[in-house]
């Protein structure tokens, strides 16, 4: 589904990413684990054509898109669920999600209401700003805007971010729907609650280089993973 | 004291408030959009004056005049930010605020000699395209003025409904709130660039015309104004259109109260008397909102 191969990319003369290659399976949501700085936020950028590559290629069924503009990208089935949500704040949720349909032009009925029945919040909130939204109201608005753009590859950096353990659980439950749905995962994570929850593969990013690629079954109970590459103990 | 010519001034500061709103409207449409410091709007505004002055000599009417005028500087806005703004905000380590500062006072600098060398530095002005005024009990107040505050008023109207009303108003207000997030939607930021760009100097556009019927027109007419419309970009809310308005119609009220009722001379400290006020009692200007992270 979506092939990375030998991908290095960086901040002018800060090469972060070194030849990363590795691949996502539609059947198979991957997780992505990576210490701060590991270059996973770069990767998303990447990816998704907000940043050049310098190096190496991004292939989405066999498609070349390493050289597409962002634009180009969303089109064809690409969307990210950014660090930080990035939802537009002085915007009401509805605006917020006619922008997520924005390349496929204006929604109908039929498309917001399949977002809604997903996330009910947002149906209640659909005309307040999404500024005044609580941080998992944000996170779920962020995810219902990836979705209008109709993905065929759903990336997430660290949804996890800021969230009360009741709304990680909230969001590894959607994302597994999502993913039920057909739609291909990448979750950039530190948090092992909620990539265990996810992953049936996980790729190890360690200062811009991937270290591990393996099943999430061999590689998440052993627990290496986090005492070696994460530098941090499971937290119960 | 002098109590009985109030509605005279507040008639006067509407008018000339009206004015520099219209220049603040595009100012702070690109800045708050392309967060592009745009010195250089100040001859967006000079230029409109100059090519409705120059078509108007040749005999076309004022309107029509005005309108071709609008068109030209939309083309300049575009020449200007292909080759003064593009260029520094893809450079490498790009688009800091201070390189793209310089850069829109180069391209001020530019466009100023650029019609100097055109029509000389003297003072010109542009025959008004209508004569008389409304006679009240209690004021006077010019047709032109009339105008002026009209087009302010069809202006804001216009560009509101841009905004929020159509798709690529949409876009720009996204662009605007979060360029990254953006283009992530899918959003071709080129487009909305030329769109704000091609509003913001239409705007200075027809201020510079309309002013230009009012008051002489020379080179460096642009100077003054872009720097007043700063100074209303920070007392209505950077990146706020309807602080633009207050800001701009509160400035010229003020500029021609204190005129009126103190000195001219003193006019510019009122000017940044207000200014003082509202970054000391509300830093994020009247309309502006404060940034919370949540």
């Amino acid at each position: 589904m979506l092939r990375i191969d030998n991908l290095s990319a960086g901040y002018d003369r800060l090469e972060v990413l070194h030849a990363v290659s590795f691949s996502v399976e539609r059947d198979a949501p991957t997780v992505m684990l990576g210490a701060n700085g590991a270059g996973k936020t770069t990767l998303c950028r990447v990816i998704t054509g907000l940043i050049p590559a310098r190096d190496g290629g991004i292939f989405l069924d066999g498609a070349n898109i390493t050289r597409l503009d962002p634009s180009d990208r969303v089109k064809r089935g690409v969307a990210l669920v950014p660090e930080g949500r990035q939802v537009f704040p002085d915007m009401t949720v509805r605006e917020n999600l006619r922008l997520g349909a924005y390349v496929h032009g204006e929604p109908g009925p039929a498309e917001f209401d399949a977002v809604f029945a997903m996330f009910p919040i947002l149906a209640e909130r659909q005309n307040q700003r999404a500024g005044l939204l609580s941080g998992g109201e944000q996170q779920m608005l962020a995810l219902a805007r990836a979705l209008m753009s109709r993905p065929r590859l759903l990336l997430l950096d660290e949804p996890s971010q800021g969230l009360a353990p009741k709304a990680v659980a909230l969001v590894a439950e959607t994302v597994n729907r999502i993913a039920a749905m057909g739609v291909a995962i990448l979750l950039v994570e530190q948090n092992l609650i909620l990539a265990e929850a996810v992953a049936r593969h996980v790729v190890v990013l360690e200062t811009g280089t991937c270290v591990a690629d393996g099943s999430a079954s061999e590689m998440l109970v052993s627990g290496a993973v986090e005492d070696s590459y994460l530098g941090k103990k499971r937290r119960h | 004291m002098m109590l009985e010519l109030l509605p005279q001034q507040l008639a006067n500061g509407l008018a000339l408030g009206s004015t520099y709103a219209l220049v603040a409207l595009g100012l702070t449409l690109i800045f708050g959009v392309l967060l592009i410091p745009n010195f250089a709007h100040g001859e967006f505004y000079m230029l409109g004056a100059f090519i409705t002055y120059a078509l108007v000599a040749s005999g076309l009417n004022f309107w029509l005049a005005m309108t071709t005028a609008v068109v030209l500087v939309v083309l300049i806005g575009w020449i200007v930010d292909r080759v003064v703004f593009q260029p520094v905000a893809a450079a490498p380590g790009h688009g800091s605020g201070l390189s793209l500062m310089i850069s829109a006072l180069a391209g001020s600098i530019i466009l100023q000699q650029l019609a100097t060398i055109i029509w000389g530095t003297e003072a010109r002005t542009i025959p008004a395209p209508m004569t008389g005024m409304v006679r009240t009990s209690l004021f006077t107040i010019t047709y032109l003025q009339i105008t002026i505050i009209a087009t302010l008023a069809v202006a804001w109207t216009a560009v509101w409904l841009v905004l929020h009303r159509s798709r690529l108003g949409l876009a720009i207000r996204a662009t605007s709130q979060n360029r990254d997030a953006a283009l992530l939607m899918g959003i071709r930021t080129t487009r909305v660039r030329l769109a704000t760009f091609a509003l913001g100097a239409a705007l200075g556009a027809v201020a510079g015309a309309l002013l230009g019927a009012t008051f002489p027109i020379y080179p460096s007419m642009g100077v003054n104004p872009v720097l007043k419309a700063f100074v209303v970009l920070v007392i209505g809310g950077i990146g706020s259109l309807p602080g633009a308005i207050v800001g701009g119609l509160v400035l010229g009220m003020v500029e021609v109260m204190v005129a009126g009722y103190g000195s001219s001379q003193f006019q510019d400290i009122g000017t940044f008397l207000i200014l003082v006020a509202v970054l000391l009692i509300r830093p994020q200007g009247l309309f502006g909102r404060a940034q919370v992270e949540r």
